[in-house]
């Protein structure tokens, strides 16, 4: 894979070079542009094209208590994510999605590196994704930092390596069933060495809704999913398992320090919504071994639920398994006062294995939260957790009660 | 930890809040689309609320088909009011969201062709309507197509309507394929007033938005080959007011027909529905067809006749012997 060497000043030519592309082709068929969105989308005959962002400002309290070690409470701002990118079409069946990542604030501010970033091919029922993706991870890992619930997602999807990786994938699937494989190397944000073989990754996932009927009263949903991965290290660098709690920046006090070769994970997803009433959960359970043939086993698990106020649904989407946003009913403006959701989260997860290393261990983490969506693609996220961290060693334990207020809007 | 036992109470405070604020409203059933479907709905929805005596009521609204089934397959309707099938493309969006429909055609609409009385003008041809009307198309002056010689004005209904989509797909060929220089309104009162108040004014509409204005208006006989026809009920119930005769439709959400206040108003709306079509001037289904339909209510029996296409130029009982089917046909 080519290293990833995209400039600020490359993503400014393409933004240019987009508007410019809108203006030169004046020749049948026309360029309109459809408004039915909040971004408006050029259209040339079965061509599409617009452009996309999301910008994330979290505003963190971290109160830690620590039995050793150095001390990490602090009151932080900062961007969590800034996005921009576009998305379209050629015809019906070549597709495209770029999301460049820019990183104000985290640290070689000249780099950018890719989200989403795929070729697609869709035909019919069926498509083939080429490029940076992650269509066969996890539920949680499938919804879109946007609509995700909790500000940060569970230790299991952060823990566990799932993320975008570059390769090819398939998907198909029907109004509520989903099937998606894919094969994969590294990540084109990782630096490469060339000379040696990076790692690779073969995974496959799959969801069905038994019961999935929506009304404009709500949803009812049953989602089932499973889902499995096997990596494998090659020559590239070793995979790590750390895990934070809860909060996007600072430290990964539970951090195992194991260098993984070979993993395989297996895991299951349950999603149910009543209306204004939700709840997800998932179980994994990671199988690995280092270079030097030791082998540890961790697992992990997070139960969430909702309860929308202004009784909104969570938006399923069978094809995917997957959720999107939700657009509130009465949005501000409109006579009302948005989207209002409160949330509460265990989660945990058991990084302890094997015996031996000072800073394995388990955590546990409890969070409440409240979401208003004030009108579509733009919400605010308070949230509170309080994460028990408590490493294998006799008292070496901690707790962090992190209250973070994310402002968040996309287009 | 000042600050997080503040953040822990505006949590649980706004929780109560926003709970108690959602006061228990009488349910509303929700029905927006087609402006031609719109008079018909309207009639049942009000007598329908009179029947209850308030303890349901009725929404409706009329954004055009598109716009309408838009917000069904996004689960913000319970009804969509439609002058055409749906479309594949909206069969895969409601399927994806989860939403099952019931396809209810409630009666048949003659399509008419107008003028301002004083326009000679009797009758008008396919071809010369495709003259008036095709995409890219110059013709200002009646004396094109055989008129008189006066300069057109041109009214017709906004892109997002299921009249558009018809009569462009029967006289142009293409759905949506159309001159672009005419005065488009969403509202069919406007088209009226458009032509009511000018002397070479041409308009397209919904057969019952002419019969309400016929004091004001002049409906063109149409000529699809077999001589000049003029829009009436007869000429459309015996399929030879062609090609501009179609059916009309409800879609109604297959999940909330379970809910007796939908499943109540569905049959009403069916019982009633050749009432109520003819009171506001379109032509009512016959009676067998709206038992089986009824009984397509009740059964909760989803999918569409038409396979996701336009049927143009069906007579009435060429619809009631198409199969239902769940899955778009592949053109």
């Amino acid at each position: 894979m080519k290293k990833n060497m995209l400039t600020k000043a490359a993503l400014a030519a393409l933004a240019t070079a987009a508007s410019a592309g809108a203006a030169h082709a004046q020749s049948a068929p026309s360029h309109t542009t459809s408004w039915t969105g909040t971004v408006g989308e050029d259209r040339y005959g079965d061509a599409r094209f617009k452009m996309r962002g999301r910008f994330q400002y979290d505003i963190s309290d971290q109160d830690w208590d620590i039995e050793s070690g150095a001390a990490q409470s602090g009151f932080n701002t900062y961007v969590r994510r800034a996005f921009l990118g576009v998305q379209g079409r050629f015809n019906e069946n070549w597709r495209y999605k770029v999301d460049f990542v820019l990183n104000p604030g985290g640290g070689n501010t000249d780099e950018v590196g890719v989200d989403d970033a795929f070729l697609e091919y869709v035909g019919g029922d069926w498509s083939i994704v080429i490029g940076e993706h992650n269509i066969t991870s996890p539920l949680e890992d499938r919804i879109s930092s946007l609509d995700v619930p909790f500000i940060e997602r569970s230790a299991l999807i952060n823990s566990f390596g799932y993320g975008r990786l570059a390769g090819i994938g398939f998907i198909t699937g029907g109004a509520n069933w989903h099937v998606s494989l894919a094969a994969q190397g590294d990540s084109l944000n990782d630096s490469d060495t060339f000379g040696s073989t990076e790692q690779t990754a073969l995974s496959g996932r799959f969801t069905w809704a038994p019961i999935f009927e929506t009304t404009p009263e709500g949803t009812r949903l049953v989602h089932l999913g499973i889902h499995a991965r096997q990596r494998d290290q090659q020559e590239d660098s070793a995979f790590d398992y750390r895990v934070r709690p809860q909060n996007g920046r600072g430290e990964r006090w539970i951090n195992p320090a194991i260098a993984g070769s070979e993993d395989t994970t297996y895991g299951a997803e349950l999603a149910v919504q009543f209306g204004p009433f939700g709840a997800t959960a998932e179980y994994a359970v990671l199988d690995g071994e280092t270079a030097g043939g030791l082998g540890y086993e961790y697992d992990a698990y997070y139960v969430d639920l909702y309860w929308s106020l202004t009784g909104e649904s969570r938006n399923y989407r069978g094809n995917q398994g997957s959720f999107g946003a939700i657009a509130p009913r009465n949005p501000m403006g409109g006579g009302g006062m948005g989207h209002f959701m409160v949330s509460a989260r265990y989660d945990f997860i058991d990084l302890s294995d094997p015996a031996g290393g000072a800073n394995r261990g388990e955590q546990t983490a409890y969070a409440v939260g409240l979401d208003w969506v004030p009108v579509d693609h733009v919400r605010f996220k308070l949230n509170y957790a309080h994460s028990d961290m408590d490493r294998v060693g006799a008292g070496v334990d901690n707790e962090a009660d992190i209250v973070t207020l994310r402002t968040q809007f996309d287009f | 930890m000042n600050i997080l036992k503040t953040a822990a109470a505006a949590i649980a405070a706004l929780a109560l809040g926003a709970g108690s604020a959602l006061a228990q409203q009488p349910f509303t059933i929700q029905i927006d689309g087609s402006s031609t479907v719109f008079p018909i709905s309207e009639a049942v929805a009000e007598a329908f609320q009179q029947q209850t005596q308030g303890r349901v009521r009725v929404a409706v609204g009329e954004s055009g088909s598109s716009a309408g089934m838009r917000r069904f397959c996004r689960g913000e309707i319970h009804i969509a009011d439609s002058s055409r099938p749906i479309r594949g493309s909206e069969m895969d969006a409601c399927r994806a969201a989860g939403i099952g429909f019931v396809e209810i055609p409630v009666a048949f609409d003659g399509l008419s062709v107008v003028v301002h009385p004083s326009n000679p003008m009797t009758s008008i041809s396919v071809a010369q309507l495709r003259q008036i009307w095709a995409p890219g198309s110059n013709v200002n002056n009646f004396r094109a197509v055989g008129g008189p010689d006066l300069q057109m004005q041109l009214f017709g209904p906004g892109s997002a309507s299921g009249t558009f989509e018809y009569f462009t797909e029967a006289v142009n060929g293409t759905a949506r394929s159309s001159r672009t220089d005419y005065t488009p309104s969403e509202d069919d009162n406007v088209l009226v007033q458009g032509v009511a108040n000018n002397p070479g004014g041409m308009a397209y509409f919904g057969l019952a938005y002419y019969e309400e204005n016929r004091s004001r208006l002049k409906a063109l006989a149409i000529d699809g080959g077999s001589g000049p026809v003029l829009p009436s009920r007869e000429t459309v119930e015996n399929g030879t007011y062609q090609p501009l005769s179609r059916p009309i439709f409800i879609y109604v959400n297959a999940a909330a027909l379970r809910r007796p206040q939908v499943q109540q108003f569905v049959q009403y709306y069916i019982n009633n529905a050749a009432r109520f079509s003819a009171q506001v001037g379109y032509i009512p289904l016959p009676a067998n067809a709206y038992q089986t339909y009824l009984q397509r209510a009740q059964r909760r029996q989803q999918g569409t006749a038409f396979g996701g296409r336009a049927l143009i130029g069906a007579s009435i009982s060429e619809v009631l012997a198409r199969p239902l089917v769940l899955e778009e046909v592949q053109r």
